[in-house]
């Protein structure tokens, strides 16, 4: 049997494409399920994990999984906005946070959020301070590194399109820290107050003080009918600074402000019954639903699709097995002289066969030891592949 | 070495018979049998070293029964007192030279590989002139080079007999002349005899003598070697 081997070792040698090509044929048959299998697991840990770790969330009628999914990993568009004033129908059961995020840095979200977030989410600082005043940013620990930027660096947010003049100039922010790594779509993200996402959008605004000007550079227009057109020499501040940021104000109230928005951690379970039970009433201009069970639909229907994938592997892995089989025979006879030669010479059948069959151990040995390598690969990088994907999707 | 009596051999498929009444060849004797093309020239070796039975008839060789043998034992009795060798040389593409010539040792778990035999394979290759030639591939070898290795194959069990089926029916004229003086030199060295299957009568002088396939009663009904 030994010599068997070494032959048959020999032969895969000397055939050594022929022999990689079924060795990949065997490979990619087995191990594309078994990935699946391992990142879609993974897949289901994370997100089940993330949505129970977020009992409710509040947002605009429309999608409830285009709302769970803004609210859990931010790059998802969320149905619409609501105004912060909304809080106040929860604020009386629990906690509420706002979360809004409609602008970018250098193509990364930025969250608009309070402080209660991080207390929320329980992340730390891995560096410098937290959010000390409205500009002011603490980056998610993949954003600052694929951003390369460390606390006292700057970052522009990213104008909302090349062609909007008309639109609020970007705002220069002061990266105050960064977070630890929470392996979470937290990492991925760029958190400032949510003051600080409204200065962005305008909403918020801070300008040469009307003292400083020349009375005909403050007005463009006086209709008399109490509109006042600010002129174009009256330019707005584009950074947030100790020295100007006293002239930051805004104009109404922050209750009419737009979040897209409110995570909702209600005291204890009665309260949340309450709160859910508030927003089925007919005149509710919001809706509440708990991620979990957004998740777990999400997760049934994927699990249903990946019954698909499961009978279309079998079938691949069947039709692959027969072409092997086709392989072999093929071989067979191409070798038939060479086994002719060793009969003549005193070669037994049997001798003959597990030539053969050393042959297909040695090729599904390395087959084997390829998927435990992607196998180990996939497992080994899952959490990370899939995080990933959840951010950008 | 050899006694073949009333032997008789039909070719289930094609119907061609085979029957030679008495033949002998003695030990250490060199002999050449001729005949043209599908006279049975190849199957008399065939039934010689018993990879066909014949229907009727004995074969003995070195004074064993060769038909009355099971399967197993006519192979190891094969590997251990007969070598082949065969028009095409029929060598191993994906092994070296000297795995080529080891390869009755790898095949047939009756034999035993060991350090002797190893330096039997350098021995070998030394008298043949392939020694250089040990490590590499036989595809790479000349027809000249690969009918050595061949020859180098079928003498390493240190066999009785020789069984060589035009042996020099694949190469040139020069390298004809050498092949066959190094098997009869390694035959006499080794006191083998020697049955060459061939149709080529100007190598017929270095023989003891001539076996003519005329001489026995065949009956052709289509090929049969």
């Amino acid at each position: 049997m030994r010599s068997a081997f070494q032959l048959a070792w020999r032969y895969v040698l000397y055939h050594r494409f022929k022999s990689l090509l079924m060795v990949l044929c065997i490979v990619l048959t087995l191990l594309m399920p078994i990935a699946l299998s391992i990142l879609l697991s993974s897949f289901n840990r994370q997100i089940v994990a993330r949505a129970e770790a977020t009992p409710l969330v509040v947002g605009a009628k429309g999608s409830r999984v285009d709302l769970a999914m803004h609210t859990l990993y931010f790059k998802t568009k969320a149905p619409g906005t609501l105004p912060f004033g909304e809080r106040l129908t929860s604020t009386d059961r629990g906690t509420v946070i706002p979360v809004h995020v409609r602008v970018t840095a250098r193509k990364v979200p930025v969250v608009g959020t309070s402080l209660d977030y991080f207390e929320f989410r329980d992340i730390g600082l891995a560096s410098g301070d937290g959010l000390v005043r409205i500009g002011d940013c603490v980056l998610g620990s993949e954003a600052a590194k694929s951003l390369g930027l460390k606390p006292g660096d700057q970052l522009l947010t990213d104008p909302e399109n090349v062609f909007a003049f008309a639109g609020p100039e970007p705002l220069k922010m002061r990266v105050n820290g960064i977070l630890e790594p929470t392996n979470t779509p937290d990492d991925d993200v760029i958190f400032v107050d949510i003051k600080t996402s409204w200065v962005i959008e305008g909403l918020i605004h801070g300008h040469t003080e009307a003292e400083n000007l020349e009375s005909g550079d403050l007005l463009e227009n006086d209709a008399g009918d109490g509109t006042l057109t600010a002129a174009p020499s009256v330019r707005p501040y584009l950074e947030i600074t100790d020295d100007n940021i006293g002239s930051f104000h805004f104009h109404g109230s922050t209750d009419e402000f737009p979040v897209t928005a409110l995570i909702v951690v209600p005291d204890d379970e009665k309260a949340e019954a309450l709160l859910l039970g508030r927003y089925l009433r007919d005149d509710a201009t919001a809706q509440m639903s708990e991620p979990i069970v957004v998740v777990e639909e999400l997760m049934d229907l994927v699990f249903r699709v990946k019954q698909f994938f499961t009978a279309n592997a079998i079938l691949i892995s069947l039709s692959t097995t027969l072409l092997l089989l086709l392989v072999i025979l093929l071989s067979i006879r191409l070798r038939k002289g060479e086994m002719e030669t060793m009969f003549k010479i005193g070669c037994g059948r049997g001798t003959m066969i597990s030539l053969i069959l050393a042959e297909l151990v040695i090729v599904s040995a390395i087959a084997a030891c390829c998927i435990a390598l992607g196998v180990w690969c996939v497992q080994l990088n899952a959490d990370e592949l899939v995080r990933g994907w959840l951010s950008n999707a | 070495m050899i006694q073949l009596n009333d032997l008789q051999f039909t070719y289930a498929q094609s119907g061609f018979q085979l029957a030679i009444e008495a033949l002998e060849v003695a030990v250490g004797e060199k002999v050449a049998v001729v005949g043209p093309s599908g006279s049975g020239k190849t199957t008399l070796l065939n039934l010689i070293s018993g990879i066909c039975v014949p229907d009727r008839g004995s074969v003995q060789v070195a004074g064993r029964q060769v038909e009355a043998m099971s399967d197993a034992t006519r192979r190891s009795f094969r590997v251990q007192t007969i070598g082949s060798i065969f028009q095409q040389f029929e060598l191993v593409e994906y092994l070296t030279v000297r795995d080529n010539i080891l390869l009755p040792y790898w095949i047939n778990r009756s034999l035993v590989l060991d350090h002797a035999v190893r330096e039997r394979v350098s021995e070998l290759a030394a008298s043949t002139g392939i020694e250089d030639k040990l490590h590499r591939r036989v595809t790479r070898l000349s027809q000249g080079e690969q009918q050595r290795v061949a020859i180098c194959r079928a003498l390493l069990t240190r066999p009785h007999l020789i069984l060589a089926d035009e042996p020099t029916g694949n190469l040139d004229p020069r390298n004809k002349k050498r092949i066959l003086q190094l098997l009869f030199d390694q035959c006499a060295e080794g006191e083998i005899t020697l049955v060459a299957v061939t149709h080529d009568v100007n190598i017929l002088d270095g023989f003891d003598r001539t076996i003519d396939f005329e001489q026995f009663r065949i009956e052709e009904n289509g090929g049969g070697a």
